[in-house]
Parts: C-alpha cells; sequence; structure tokens
C-alpha cells in the first residue's frame, strides 16, 4: 500500500468524522510517513508501522467514543470477506505451486532434473484439470438434459454446439494453467542461460556486481511469477464465478419477474395470490443482492447489505401469507361418475376400440351376440361417442372445450372462491363391458 | 512484550513522556518505542484520545523542514492522571510481587 491509498482508505474510513478532525489527523500520518522517508525508510514500510487500515480507524474513532463497529466492519468486512478470501485462497494456491516448482527446480540445467520436473508439472496439471473438469461435466449434462426435450433433429444439432462449446472453454482453462505452469520454467532455463554465460565473461569483481544483481533479479522475478499466477488463478476463480453463479443467476431472475408479472395477472383476475407474489419478490430482491456481490467482485466495489434483509423478511412474511392462504383452501374431491350405458350387436369377430380402464364381466344371461359396455365419466369435462361399423365398435370421449366448457377456466373460478379440485380425475374413464362368454371371446378389446 | 500488558501500561508512558517534555507525534513514537516495542498505529490514535480526554492540549509549531508540527502538552487533568496511574501501577506491581514471592516460597 502506498501513502495516496492509506490515506484515501483513512479518509473514508473515518468520513464520520468533522472534516477539520480528519484533516488534522491525516496531516499529522503523513508528516509521519514522510519523516520516516526522510530517516531512510521507505514509503510501504513507514505505512506499515501504523499496522491494519482498518484496524487504526477503529482505534481512533474509539478516542471519540464512537463504535467503530457499524462503520467500519459493516459492509466491508462481510462482504469484503468474500474478495478477500478469494485473494488469500488464490495466494494460498499459487505460493503452494510456485513453492513445489522452486523446490523441483532448485538445480536447474541437469536433463534429468528437468524431466522430473517435467513430469511432475505433467501430473500436477492432469490433477488440476481433472478437479477443474467436474462442473463442466455437470455443465455438460445439464445442456443435455435441457436440450433432449427438443424435437428430433434440433437436440441433436444443440447437443452437438453445446458439446462443442464446454469442451472448448474446459481445454482453454487447462491450456492457460499449463501455460501459467510452465511459462516461467521455459523463461528461467533461457534467461538463466544467458546470464551463466554472461558471468563468466566478466572480472571478478565485476562477477561479485552482477550475481548481487542477478540474484535481485531472480527476487524480483519470484515475485512476478507470484503475482502473475495470483492473476491468473484469480482470473479462473472469477470466470467460474461468472459461468457458474453470475450467468444462472441472470436467467433466475429473468424467470422470477416473468413468474411476477404472471401472478400479477392472476391477483388482477381475482385469484389471492399475495402470498406467492411476496415471496417471488423477496427472491428477486436476494438474487439480484447475490448476483450484485458477486459483480463487486469484478469491479472491486462494496456492496450495500440491507436489500438483503428487506428480502429475507419479505420472504418470512410471503411464506406466512402463502401457508395462511392455503390452508384455506377448499379441496373438493371429485368422485361421483356419470353412468352411461351403450348396447351393441355383434355377430362376427369385432375390434371394440376404448380409451380407459375397462373391466371385463361376464355375464351368461345375456343373449349371444349382445354386448353391454357401462362407461363411468365425468360428463362436465366429456361428452361419450359411439362409432362402429362392420366389425370395428370405437367408444370415445368427446371434449366440451368447443362448448364453452374449459378445464382452465373451471380452476380460476375454483380458485377465486378458494377451492381446489382433484381435476386429473376429470380425465379417467372407466368401462365395465358385459357380454356372455361366447360374444366376449369374439371381440378384440383394444385400449388406446 | 505481551499485548495485554502493553496496551495496560502505554497510557502511562506516553502521558510520562510527554509530561518530561513536549513532543511531536513521531518524536514520542520514537522515545517510547526506545522502551516498549510498539508501533505508530498504536500511538497516534491513544494520542488522540488522551487529547480528547483532556489530558493533552495541541499547539502548532513551524519546523525548519516541512510543514508546521502539532506538539503535544499535558494539562492539569492529564498531571493528576499521571499521579492515578502511576499509583495504580505500583500498586499492581507491588501485589503482583508480592503474589509472587508467597508462591515462591512454597517451591
Amino acid at each position: 500500500m502506498n501513502k495516496k491509498s492509506f490515506i484515501k482508505k483513512l479518509k473514508k474510513n473515518l468520513s464520520i468524522l468533522e472534516e477539520n478532525e480528519v484533516n488534522d489527523i491525516i496531516e499529522e500520518y503523513s508528516d509521519n510517513i514522510d519523516e520516516k522517508i526522510k530517516n531512510g525508510k521507505t514509503e510501504e514500510e513507514a505505512i506499515k508501522d501504523f499496522g491494519d487500515v482498518d484496524e487504526l480507524s477503529k482505534e481512533i474513532l474509539k478516542a471519540y467514543k464512537i463504535n467503530p463497529k457499524n462503520i467500519i466492519e459493516d459492509d466491508s468486512d462481510t462482504l469484503h470477506n468474500l474478495e478477500k478470501f478469494i485473494d488469500k485462497s488464490a495466494k494460498k494456491l499459487s505460493n503452494f505451486a510456485s513453492n513445489l516448482i522452486n523446490d523441483i527446480k532448485q538445480k536447474d540445467n541437469i536433463t534429468l532434473e528437468f524431466i522430473c520436473e517435467m513430469i511432475i508439472k505433467i501430473i500436477i496439471l492432469l490433477i488440476i484439470c481433472a478437479v477443474l473438469g467436474l462442473p463442466f461435466w455437470g455443465l455438460l449434462g445439464l445442456g443435455h438434459a435441457i436440450f433432449d426435450i427438443a424435437f428430433f433433429p434440433l437436440d441433436v444439432v444443440l447437443n452437438v454446439v453445446w458439446g462443442l462449446l464446454v469442451w472448448i472453454l474446459y481445454f482453454v482453462v487447462c491450456i492457460l494453467i499449463g501455460f501459467a505452469l510452465f511459462k516461467d520454467n521455459i523463461k528461467n532455463t533461457k534467461e538463466e542461460k544467458s546470464k551463466s554465460k554472461k558471468t563468466s565473461k566478466k572480472s571478478t569483481k565485476e562477477e561479485i556486481k552482477t550475481e548481487s544483481i542477478t540474484e535481485e533479479k531472480s527476487k524480483k522475478k519470484e515475485v512476478n511469477n507470484k503475482s502473475y499466477l495470483v492473476s491468473i488463478i484469480k482470473t479462473i476463480i472469477k470466470i467460474f464465478i461468472f459461468l457458474f453463479f453470475l450467468f444462472p443467476i441472470v436467467f433466475i431472475i429473468v424467470g422470477l419477474i416473468f413468474a411476477i408479472v404472471a401472478v400479477i395477472y392472476y391477483l388482477i383476475i381475482g385469484i389471492n395470490l399475495w402470498g406467492i407474489l411476496l415471496i417471488l419478490i423477496s427472491l428477486t430482491i436476494l438474487f439480484s443482492f447475490v448476483f450484485c456481490v458477486l459483480k463487486n467482485i469484478f469491479t472491486n466495489k462494496k456492496t450495500v447489505i440491507y436489500p438483503f434483509f428487506i428480502g429475507i423478511i419479505l420472504l418470512a412474511i410471503g411464506t406466512f401469507v402463502t401457508f395462511d392462504t392455503f390452508k384455506n383452501i377448499e379441496l373438493v374431491t371429485l368422485d361421483e361418475y356419470d353412468i352411461k350405458t351403450l348396447n351393441f350387436s355383434v355377430d362376427k369377430s369385432t375390434i371394440l376400440k376404448l380409451r380407459g380402464n375397462y373391466e371385463v364381466v361376464f355375464d351368461e344371461k345375456m343373449t349371444d351376440g349382445q354386448i353391454s359396455v357401462v362407461v363411468y365419466y365425468y360428463d362436465d369435462y366429456a361428452n361419450i361417442e359411439t362409432w362402429s361399423n362392420q366389425n370395428k365398435i370405437e367408444i370415445f370421449p368427446i371434449y366440451e372445450v368447443q362448448n364453452g366448457w374449459n378445464l382452465y377456466d373451471e380452476i380460476i373460478a375454483n380458485l377465486k372462491d378458494d377451492k381446489f379440485m382433484n381435476y386429473e380425475k376429470l380425465q379417467e374413464f372407466n368401462y365395465k363391458i358385459y357380454g356372455n362368454k361366447k360374444t366376449i371371446n369374439i371381440i378384440d378389446i383394444d385400449n388406446f | 512484550m505481551n499485548t495485554q500488558f502493553k496496551k495496560g501500561v502505554l497510557e502511562l508512558v506516553v502521558l510520562l513522556a510527554v509530561s518530561k517534555k513536549d513532543m511531536y507525534g513521531y518524536e514520542l513514537v520514537l522515545e517510547v518505542s526506545k522502551f516498549v516495542d510498539v508501533n505508530d498505529g498504536t500511538i497516534y490514535p491513544l494520542l488522540k484520545r488522551l487529547t480528547n480526554d483532556k489530558y493533552f492540549e495541541t499547539y502548532l509549531v513551524d519546523s525548519t523542514e516541512g510543514p508546521a508540527r502539532k506538539y503535544y502538552k499535558i494539562t492539569v487533568l492529564g498531571k493528576q492522571r499521571v499521579k492515578e496511574l502511576k499509583k495504580n501501577w505500583n500498586d499492581f506491581v507491588t501485589s503482583v510481587n508480592k503474589f509472587m514471592k508467597e508462591c515462591m516460597k512454597g517451591e
């Protein structure tokens, strides 16, 4: 951290204080820093003496009897923790990787060790790629599951395109990692070779000088390599966040907004959906909040936290209201069927086509060549019609939608009265087929 | 030195240092860090607190190099505070020493 950013951060943390008070503090601190620099310290070191800026700001605010918790911790700590966490883990990962690399290549220019290093690196690369592959396979499976819904030629095309996309992405990530692992290796061997050539030509005095310089250089390079690795790992993590969180969340939010519009429509129609509306709004707020938090990781901005609490409160109220609404809905069971008896005379082998469950009842009292079919159905939904020719009898329902009756309207109407029925029964057709054994034997029942 | 110890004693140390001679921030840091290992991030907020509590007052002195320096000067209230803290410290040290002696006897 340099002086400028130190002062900027301090100013921000102390913004609750009066301006001249803040300026007074800043002036004193920057004097201290200047004085230290004059006495031979670097700017970095001088600032390090003040410790963590947030800690320092807290202490200063305490001197004014102000509780620093609400001011400094509030958003910077809770939300920036995620960013810090990513930063830390990325640094740790890169430290681990670069330490490993350094350990391996302590003695260079020897082919055997170089080969060993390469093998170990390749193993590391393979392991990393395998682990990184898992979410990609998930993505691939998810895509296939979605596209399988599509019709025949389209689903194949979509699946292939999707598969290609995921694979390309996966390979790009793998290549990036491989590049990160091997790049410094290639560079180092080249540079060290050139350095050794140079030093051998120079006199002893100069040799000492150049050695110290190269040492410094290699130190610097090490730092550069580390920060390079950190940035690569950070970028990969960010890409992951984008792909697996940010991107899906946008779709979720769009879906939620559509749902809200639909619910508002039904509210206008007169169905009591206030609870669900509240839940949907709260979910939209919460997802937008998560979206902002994740997005701010990219832009290093802070997020205000209060929408989160608003979302949670709305969700709780919405859940309660929904529960209350559903408790009041009356479940009506449809179990009264209408019955229709159809009689047919059959004199030769005949196909009887019908839709639904059927049961054959042998009744020897019935005359030969006579069958009677009893249909149990719900006549609000459909009418039973028959059609027959010489060797075929068909019994089928005619749905009454054309006549103005509509299942959808029925459900809406019922919901307005806080009622709900087991509508799936409306589509049930049950048959009992009566006839003597001889007659039944010549008919062939086709249940379609 | 233990940080908990340091925090407790630092107020006394800083008050004593300033009561001996008026000082500006950086001077004080140098003076105090001769005896106690402490960083600027602890000293400066403490100076602020002691000033806000009216134990110190400040005045500006033009310096030959750079901007004017803020000097800290002990107040009457501050002197009382020094007395009080000194007494607390001495009482504390004697009782701890006494206790240590007791314990040594038992060994």
